[in-house]
């Protein structure tokens, strides 16, 4: 079985704010207001139909992530990530998949322990999505955008908060950083895929995933 | 559950989605063959999922049928009523096609690995063959044939009696009564011999005749079966290289039906090395023409007396081809035919009907500017279409006896006549060196061109959907269609990734 060529696709972005709002434990005297995540992973493609790009039915993707706590418990975030995978088909026709996707989203989130943080997420996605076939001298190749919603369930651990290393800051300072992982869920409309006047089909890309980074909040 | 059970339950999940293997086919080559030009369809086999693929080019549907094995050999039925494919489990399957698509393909397994095909007439039956030094692997018997009855399914191999030589072609006549019976003859043509069969006989001992004597060490080729009626019986007329003669081949009034009836051989006197032959029934009985070459000599043979005629023809002649029209004498309509020679710069049209009594006479030549060659009658008309050395498309046109050269631009390639006979299609290559479909209406000789998008490879005529398929020769399928009437740009349609389509609604 050949590998997959894959790619990760990470970048980085934005600011926000928050009002200063009800604090949710003993440790948050000063709660974290903004959150940065980098991540990447897999994406499992349900629809049989991917067995045409690719030998395995995934995908590698990355995204990065910024949110903002409305309240200590309740954020809002914006992330923008990008799959791809690269293979063969019939031995000679080279495939191509890929995508970005910029997914807006309100995640809950809970302390279990001042530097471990439970997560679950859900939100709308838009995702631009190239699907191509080459033989080396001719090419089909469609792009399109696509809506769909998302959801993720993930655990943070923050080895470097002020609950374990003291002295780093007030210990009562929700500032941590650390390793994130997330299961996720995606459901995307399906591209109808037309290139050279052929109707190639339809190709669900939706599936669920699995993510795993870095994250920063202060 | 303990977090370490859940922990393996996971990357067990997770081991199991990465280990799912895609269908096999999928990393096969699609290592398509065709296209082939049905009449309704232009058609391609597929061996990585094997199928074959139909395209029909007046609604652009694509469509699959499913085969039994990969074809390993594709044989299209002349007039396009369906697909012979010789798959790698070594069986014949009979893939009928007609306006709605391919129907039930009928499989006829088989053992020997045939590389050559000759079918009847009406599609009915086939006889699978060895072509020439193609026979390969261990140890291979040229002589194996397979007799197919592609209605039935039923297929009959058979080794034929041989005298050293192996089968040079194969050629079926159309069912008729022979010899008191039904019957399909069939003619395996070997150095010096051919093998006589009946085809609605097919377990019946071949009958042999030898074109030579024993001793006779002369290559004498059968190349040619022309079908004739002499006094009421069925007369076959074989034309050989390397023989001076006519061999005329008639049958006894019965024959029990499940023998091949033994047939009488007559030798004719056909000139020096004739190279086409030509049976009619003219106005003086069946007579026998023949086109020598060598002597630019046409013979009239009386195939009753073997009396032969021979006529200057005042050029080079190797073809013939008949047509019918007013006889020079007034007296209606009768048999002509354009003579004449690949590469010869003259054509000669002949009075069929008066030859043997007015003989040069009887001939009209006709020079043109240049040796023409490919030529090609006009269906239903008297006409004829050829190419010629300066790259022109030549309109004959018997009745006005005139020759109007179309000039192509850089090269002309391909070249197709529609079954009406009211229109030429070409592949152009002009002077900007794109390509081009042209389309030539025969009545006024006016051109009409449509630029395609990369070299056709082949142009497909279908005329069951009324239109004109170039081949770009791209991997998974890559045409233009366009219709059997004036083109222009605007009517070029492109279809890429045909042998594709539907591949992801697995």
């Amino acid at each position: 079985m050949k590998c997959p060529l894959s790619i990760f696709v990470f970048a980085a972005l934005s600011v926000s704010t928050v009002a200063p709002g009800a604090l949710a434990g003993p440790w948050d005297d000063d709660p974290a207001r903004v959150h940065v995540a980098l991540r990447s992973g897999m994406r499992f493609v349900e629809d049989a139909g991917f067995d045409v790009i690719s030998e395995a039915p995934f995908h590698a993707m990355g995204q990065v992530e910024v949110s903002a706590g409305l309240t200590p418990s309740w954020w809002l975030g914006l992330s923008f990530g990008g799959g791809a995978v690269m293979d063969t088909v019939h031995d000679d026709i080279d495939t191509r998949f890929a995508s970005q996707t910029l997914q807006l989203y309100g995640e809950y989130r809970h302390h279990l322990l001042p530097a471990l943080v439970a997560f679950g997420r859900l939100g709308p996605e838009v995702s631009w999505t190239t699907v191509s076939l080459d033989t080396g001298t001719r090419t089909l190749e469609q792009d399109d955008w696509t809506l769909g919603v998302h959801a993720a369930l993930g655990l943070e651990f923050l080895p470097v908060h002020g609950s374990i290393i003291q002295g780093l800051r007030d210990p009562g300072d929700d500032f941590g950083f650390g390793v994130t992982v997330a299961a996720t869920y995606e459901r995307l409309l399906p591209l109808d895929l037309t290139a050279g006047g052929t109707t190639l089909g339809r190709l669900d890309p939706s599936g669920p995933g699995w993510l795993l980074g870095m994250a920063l909040q202060f | 559950m303990s977090p370490r059970v859940v922990v393996c339950l996971a990357l067990l999940g997770l081991a199991g989605l990465t280990a799912c293997d895609r269908p096999a086919d999928l990393d096969r080559p699609l290592d398509a063959q065709g296209p082939f030009a049905l009449s309704h369809h232009v058609a391609w086999t597929l061996a990585a999922d094997p199928a074959v693929a139909l395209l029909q080019p007046a609604t652009g549907r694509v469509t699959f049928a499913a085969l039994s094995a990969a074809p390993r050999r594709v044989f299209p039925e002349p007039a396009g009523r369906g697909l012979l494919v010789i798959g790698t489990d070594g069986a014949a399957s009979w893939i009928p096609a007609d306006e709605r698509g391919v129907g039930q393909a009928v499989r006829m397994p088989l053992t020997g690995d045939y590389t050559a095909v000759a079918f009847g007439p009406d599609a009915g039956r086939a006889v699978l063959y060895h072509a020439p030094g193609s026979s390969g692997g261990v140890l291979s018997n040229p002589n194996q044939i397979a007799i197919l009855d592609l209605g039935g399914g039923a297929a009959i191999e058979r080794s034929l009696r041989s005298f050293g030589g192996e089968p040079l072609g194969v050629v079926l006549g159309p069912p008729q009564a022979v010899a008191g019976a039904d019957r399909q003859m069939a003619w395996v043509l070997a150095e010096r011999y051919l093998s006589v069969l009946d085809l609605a006989a097919p377990t019946a001992r071949e009958v042999v005749v030898h074109l030579t004597l024993a001793e006779d060490t002369r290559s004498i080729r059968p190349a040619q079966v022309v079908f004739g009626e002499v006094e009421g019986a069925a007369t076959f007329f074989v034309r050989a290289e390397g023989s001076d003669d006519l061999f005329a081949l008639t049958f006894p009034d019965d024959a029990p039906a499940d023998e091949v009836p033994r047939p009488y051989l007559t030798q004719l006197p056909a000139g020096a090395g004739p190279s086409d032959v030509l049976a009619l029934q003219v106005a003086d009985g069946m007579r026998v023409f023949t086109a020598d070459p060598g002597s630019a000599t046409l013979s009239v043979i009386d195939p009753v007396t073997g009396r032969r005629v021979g006529v200057d023809a005042g050029a080079r002649v190797s073809h013939l081809l008949p047509f019918r029209a007013q006889r020079a004498d007034g007296e209606g309509e009768g048999w002509s035919a354009l003579a004449w020679d690949d590469h010869g710069d003259t054509v000669v049209f002949v009075d069929l009907d008066l030859l043997e009594r007015r003989r040069g006479r009887a001939l009209t030549p006709l020079v043109l500017g240049a040796g023409v060659y490919d030529l090609q009658p006009l269906p239903g008309r008297r006409g004829a279409v050829a190419r010629d050395a300066r790259n022109c498309l030549l309109l004959l046109d018997f009745d006005a006896r005139t020759a109007t050269p179309l000039q192509a631009g850089r090269s002309l390639g391909a070249v197709r006549v529609d079954p009406g006979g009211d229109r030429i299609y070409a592949t152009v290559v002009g002077d900007d060196s794109a390509d081009y479909a042209v389309s030539v209406d025969v009545d006024t000789a006016r051109v009409t061109a449509a630029r395609l998008p990369a070299s056709p490879g082949r142009l497909l005529l279908v005329p069951g959907a009324g239109r004109l398929v170039a081949d770009h020769q791209a991997a998974w399928g890559w045409v233009s269609v366009l219709p059997l009437t004036d083109l222009d740009d605007d009517r070029v349609q492109v279809r890429e990734g045909l042998l594709l389509q539907g591949a992801f609604d697995r």
